[in-house]
């Protein structure tokens, strides 16, 4: 574990996982705006409903991350 | 009197106390026992249990109701919210709480910041949300069993309150983990089959969708509501992962953080098939064939007994929403119940309570948590839905910061953390009454606020923090304590 700076060290896949499900959700909140509909749901709609599906499929896919051997860090990001 | 279907209903009521008395042999009088299952809950279990303790009565009759009436599109970014909540736990707390060995929230607060005034408020708002929690839950399964059984609504209110708190009494956190399952596995397919019946009954998945957007074409329209409206919609369940204590109770009682983590995932993934077919399956077919229902939280069991006319069937969807109902509010009991003991009890009036004292106040409060709930179930008041959402908005607001921030940030200070907790929690309640911004908009203001105090009395404070705890929360991100 990092002692440096302000902030406990975050690994690599959860920083990844965080990150993609920040965006997407901003993502989502974008197409707000937009009318368009598939079968009569607006894509917002569409789109928060996959929400619930990808956002942990890509939790698990960044522990995944974490598994790989080759990384210098283990989960919680600390030293291997 | 429906007996069928009332006979079905008590057997499984009654399924779920055995299966209490079953377990409570587990319970070796250790309050880790009591509390979380001894730490050893594995990760199949797990996953079924949480999804269970989030899967309440409003994810059945309120998830069908709220898009029958405010549309698909508000629903999906409410649940997207709950939903992307436990894999933002998994990320940000999970790991970390389970590797300090707390039993609550609270106890994480003493662990990293030790604030006496924090450790007095923090239990007080839980016991308070939890209860709120408690009676919207109750008043779900009262109106659920007037609906399909004819029995009165204050006998259903008492038959379910005096089921889960006896198992809950008996078994502690092994009873509800177990009866969990159970009801988990019962309501998601319940909801599933209903699902698949109404897909099959309109010629498809497209087809009902097509046919209920052009029956009642606001069902997949945003609503004329503002953006902050979704917003807070998808906030106020975003944090819940984190700070509701009944859900982050589920991490503790993991085998270990690798577990926590993956059953937070797991548990989402099920509980999103159950909401995603259930909106789209139930929204559509009641709009399509109840236009005119008045009562939106019915329109799952209209829709029910519309495609199950069978008794069994409808006995085992009585079944399957008392479980919804059950699974959740035994999880809040005890959450309630550990809040009064551990927290409080312990704490502050009898530090030197032995174990088997405390396992008797646990067996009480489960009691007196329970009856007081029945007794404000009896006459809820009239906005329950607002008062339960404010109660969940309320615990983010309070939570959110100091858990999060206790947890990465290297310079919380126990002043930082107490002034961040009352600053979110006054300010979401003063947006709340005497506001009148949008609808579960208040946590959008209340939460950033909370985290600007955290950071303002922090940096003011700093000659206060403790480099002993600092490593202790350090080796916690890493292995357990």
């Amino acid at each position: 574990m990092s002692t440096q700076g302000n902030w406990f060290q975050m690994s690599k896949g959860d920083r990844f996982a965080l990150l993609a499900i920040l965006l997407l959700v901003a993502f989502g909140f974008v197409l707000f705006k937009f009318p368009s509909t598939i079968l009569g749901i607006s894509t917002f709609g569409w789109f928060m409903g996959l929400m619930m599906f990808i956002a942990p499929l890509l939790s698990l896919a960044g522990m995944c991350m974490d598994k790989n051997p080759s990384d210098k860090t283990t989960e919680g990001g600390c030293a291997r | 009197m429906k007996t069928l279907e009332l006979a079905i209903t008590l057997g499984y009521i009654a399924l779920c106390v055995v299966i209490g008395i079953w377990v409570s042999r587990r319970v070796s009088e250790s309050s880790d026992d009591y509390w979380v299952a001894g730490r050893n809950i594995g990760t199949f279990t797990n996953s079924w249990a949480m999804m269970a303790a989030l899967g309440s009565g409003g994810s059945v009759l309120g998830v069908t109701g709220l898009a029958f009436n405010l549309g698909i599109p508000y629903v999906f970014a409410m649940f997207a919210g709950a939903v992307a909540g436990f894999p933002l736990a998994a990320i940000l707390v999970a790991r970390q709480l389970r590797n300090y060995k707390v039993r609550t929230v609270p106890e994480f607060f003493d662990f990293r910041y030790k604030n006496k005034a924090l450790n007095f408020i923090a239990p007080i708002i839980i016991l308070v949300c939890m209860e709120v929690y408690i009676v919207a839950q109750l008043k779900a399964a009262g109106v659920t069993a007037v609906y399909l059984l004819d029995i009165p609504y204050d006998t259903a209110v008492i038959i379910t309150a005096v089921v889960f708190t006896l198992y809950v009494s008996i078994g502690g956190m092994w009873a509800v983990t177990m009866t969990d399952v159970l009801q988990g596995i019962l309501m998601v397919s319940m909801v599933v089959i209903v699902s698949i019946a109404v897909f099959m009954g309109f010629g498809g998945f497209s087809e009902t969708v097509v046919k209920g957007t052009e029956a009642f074409p606001n069902l997949g329209m945003i609503r004329d509501m503002p953006i902050i409206s979704y917003l807070g919609a998808f906030a106020v369940w975003f944090v819940a992962g984190c700070t509701v204590p009944h859900l982050v109770m589920r991490v503790f009682t993991s085998r270990d953080a690798n577990s926590a983590r993956l059953s937070l995932n797991y548990s989402m993934l099920i509980y999103a098939v159950m909401i995603f077919l259930g909106a789209i399956a139930v929204g559509c077919a009641g709009r399509i064939l109840f236009p005119e229902l008045k009562d939106a939280d019915t329109v799952f069991l209209k829709v029910m007994e519309h495609y199950m006319p069978s008794r069994i069937m409808a006995g085992l969807a009585v079944a399957a929403v008392m479980a919804a109902v059950m699974s959740t509010t035994d999880a809040l009991i005890l959450a309630v119940a550990s809040a009064a003991v551990n927290d409080i009890y312990k704490k502050h009036i009898n530090p030197n309570a032995s174990e088997k004292t405390i396992y008797k106040m646990s067996l009480i409060m489960t009691w007196v948590a329970g009856l007081l709930a029945v007794y404000f179930a009896f006459n809820p008041p009239k906005l329950l839905t607002m008062l339960y959402t404010a109660a969940v908005g309320l615990l983010g607001a309070s939570f959110f910061a100091p858990i999060v921030l206790g947890i990465w940030w290297k310079k919380a200070t126990s002043s930082g953390a107490l002034w961040s907790c009352v600053a979110g929690g006054v300010s979401y309640l003063y947006l709340l009454w005497y506001t009148t911004l949008p609808a579960l908009s208040h946590i959008l203001i209340a939460i950033p606020l909370s985290f600007a105090v955290h950071f303002a009395v922090s940096s003011m404070t700093q000659s206060s923090i403790d480099k002993a705890i600092l490593e202790k929360v350090a080796i916690g991100h890493c292995k357990e304590l």
